[in-house]
């Protein structure tokens, strides 16, 4: 039982490590994949929503006086893993993604959405035995992004669409993928953790038709703390991260892409709520502190994350979920 | 069930979701007229350019805003600009206007009035095109707009009067209700500011205080100007020439030429032509950075006029032209060369909308 609700903060604090981005375009990928689990058999699934708004238009770290651009990306998150043995465990994400561009200029509203079946993500983590122990745990992983999502969608009349518009990249990626946690003996429900994550991305080779594009390549670190308590019945796990996000420029047929790329700070706070002891429920509101990026760009004002988690341990558990 | 089973349904119910589409509409605030341009029921109109070859440019319709009217500066509270820097000018009447490429690299297009013209400055960062169009078509005065979108990397503006897209460098209407329509080109120079304010002291120039208050100082496109290299693709590439040189070309009976600085080395130079039938004039000077051209239409025969800008051309009956092709002195004092089709442009462009365009050597 103490284990278990060991692992129940660990759950949520993953979840504030979750990257908000792969792409421009704000697809949430890379960052949501990841499970914490160290039971041979374990099964966890999860589905989720991100919604990521982006209407604040900066040049480097200076807000412009130009409210009118909007973007926003809502994404839903399907992933599931499997611990294949204690120290090996695979996740796998799928994602379905609408984009949306409005411009309010000039006493009119410009409006783009495209929407379809975004990329999906492998990831395989290995618990490093020589680290890990009752109190903390390292896990490493590597894992790709796989190009199931359209990166050529066009308008009925025909007309390409950019590159961050589109709900798939186009391209295979790597993921780097490390994440360290620690427990105290004071409080064992307290954990910290610290997560890297680096995105090394590959080109789209077939874009605009002739072209390649390669979004840039994505490093985050987070550094969070969570803890949980009980009001009356009910479990809750609060948390709160600082992510830090980089992404290098954008290449179109190799070459650097103006205004793509960036340094981000952002807080990210999280509460989850254990539904019973396989089901929780969980929101997580994400704020930019700090921003600074390459020329001009929007950037997000705010981030919203919430889904269900189901935990199940063997087969057992799962006819516990028929019932 | 099995996990896997679990894995399999929601394979399954994301593959039955596959259906990618894309909706882009305009809504007008003031009459709440939802325009569907894309929508599979409202295709009223055909392109008449390849829409294959057609990109959306990320930024999206109105995304680089267009500005209207913008505050005028005096030439002496310019401080904004370098002497380096290049502008786009004209002169009607009395009136003497500049546009620097510093605000047209972030608006693209600028709806003025300036003398008799109602004019709009347009430009393509992308293919370094600045072409003045007038603003009253068929009788009605309207402003235009970035569309956002781009043939052969070039700028498409709309007219805020009819929603209609036009090509900035063919200077005619490619889509809606107005399409096959033409738009009138007025003369603009392109020049270094110093260069202008030496042959207009008195001009005014466009300034930076925008309410966009974007980072004027900044190119916005990195090092596009100045690399083998393009955002979009075009059709055809023609590699003749470095991409991004900047050359004049004259358009006639929709063919073109093209002329390049190293032709006007460190003086003004003129160059008798002929294309397409026609005598031509073309005079440049690389240091102060400006080529205009005119037809001979009068059999005079010409010289270059040295250091007396604006005046650069006199003729054998004593008179003397200046840079817009009108006699300031002598005989003919008054009258006017005709000016050709023609303005400065990145030589890609030039050699994607007009193929195996003819180079002057």
């Amino acid at each position: 039982m103490l284990r278990i609700l060991i692992l129940i903060p660990i759950f949520f604090l993953s979840r504030i490590a979750d990257g908000q981005t792969c792409c421009s375009g704000g697809v949430p990928l890379s960052g949501n994949i990841g499970f914490i689990g160290e039971e041979k058999g374990l099964f966890q699934f999860e589905l989720s929503y991100d919604y990521n708004y982006l209407n604040t238009l900066y040049y480097e770290n200076n807000k412009l006086n130009d409210d009118s651009r909007k973007r926003t990306t809502h994404s839903v998150l399907f992933k599931t893993g499997y611990n294949i043995l204690n120290s090996l465990s695979a996740d796998i994400l799928f994602s379905y993604v609408q984009q949306e561009r409005e411009i309010n200029q000039f006493n009119s509203i410009n409006y783009t959405r495209t929407r379809g079946i975004g990329d999906a993500i492998v990831l395989l983590k290995y618990r490093v035995d020589g680290i890990s122990n009752y109190n903390q745990i390292l896990l490493l992983g590597l894992g790709s992004k796989i190009p199931l999502g359209k990166s050529n969608l066009k308008t009925d009349q025909g007309i390409s669409l950019s590159s961050d518009l589109q709900p798939g990249s186009g391209s295979y990626d790597f993921i780097y993928w490390g994440h360290f946690q620690r427990q105290f003996k004071s409080r064992p429900s307290l954990v910290v953790l610290s997560r890297i994550i680096y995105k090394q991305n590959g080109e789209n080779n077939e874009y605009l038709g002739s072209q390649t594009y390669q979004f840039g390549n994505e490093f985050q670190s987070i550094i969070g703390v969570g803890d949980h308590f009980f009001i009356k019945n009910l479990l809750l796990t609060p948390g709160v991260s600082i992510r830090y996000r980089n992404t290098s420029f954008d290449k179109v047929n190799k070459e650097k892409l103006a205004n793509t790329g960036g340094d981000w700070i952002y807080l990210v706070t999280s509460v989850g709520f254990n539904i019973n002891s396989f089901l929780t429920f969980n929101i997580s509101p994400e704020f930019p502190i700090y921003t600074n990026l390459s020329g001009t760009q929007l950037s997000t004002d705010f981030r919203f994350n919430t889904g269900l988690h189901i935990k199940l341990n063997n087969y057992k558990s799962i006819k516990t979920l028929k019932l | 069930m099995k996990p896997y089973i679990i894995i399999l349904i929601f394979a399954f119910f994301i593959i039955s979701c596959d259906d990618d589409n894309v909706v882009v509409s305009t809504t007008n605030n003031n009459n709440n007229n939802n325009n569907n341009q894309n929508n599979d029921t409202d295709i009223s109109y055909e392109w008449l350019i390849p829409v294959e070859e057609v990109f959306d440019g990320g930024p999206g319709k109105d995304g680089i805003p267009a500005l209207t009217n913008p505050m005028l500066l005096k030439a002496t509270d310019a401080d904004y600009l370098d002497n380096s820097d290049l502008i786009l000018g004209i002169v009607s009447g009395s009136e003497i206007v500049a546009y620097p490429h510093k605000i047209l690299d972030w608006h693209e297009i600028i709806n003025s009035s300036v003398g008799v013209h109602h004019i709009s400055v347009t430009y393509c960062p992308l293919t370094g095109t600045g072409i003045g169009w007038n603003r009253n078509i068929n009788g009605m005065i309207t402003t235009f707009g970035v569309s956002g979108l781009l043939y052969n990397s070039n700028l498409i503006p709309y007219d805020r009067s009819t929603d209609s897209y036009w090509s900035q460098i063919r200077s005619d209407c490619v889509y809606g209700e107005l399409a096959g329509n033409t738009v009138e080109n007025i003369k603009l120079i392109e020049t270094t500011w110093e260069t202008w304010k030496t042959m207009y002291p008195s001009t005014l120039v466009v300034g930076d205080n925008i309410r966009y208050n974007r980072e004027y100082d900044i190119y916005p496109y990195g090092n596009y100007n100045v690399v083998e290299w393009l955002l979009f693709p075009v059709n055809p590439l023609d590699n003749r020439l470095h991409l991004k040189e900047r050359v004049h070309g004259i358009i006639i009976n929709n063919k073109a030429k093209a002329y390049k600085f190293s032709s006007f080395i460190n003086q003004n130079v003129l160059i008798t032509d002929n294309f397409e039938g026609s005598e031509l004039l073309i005079v440049g000077n690389s240091t102060k950075n400006f080529i205009i051209s005119f037809f001979n239409d009068n059999s005079l025969v010409f010289e270059a006029v040295q250091d007396q800008l604006p005046i650069v051309l006199s003729d054998n009956e004593g008179n003397k032209w200046d840079v817009w092709g009108v006699a300031l002195e002598g005989p003919r004092t008054g009258e006017q060369l005709t000016n050709t089709n023609s303005f400065m442009g990145y030589w890609f462009s030039w050699g994607a909308f007009f193929p195996d365009l003819e180079i002057y050597e």
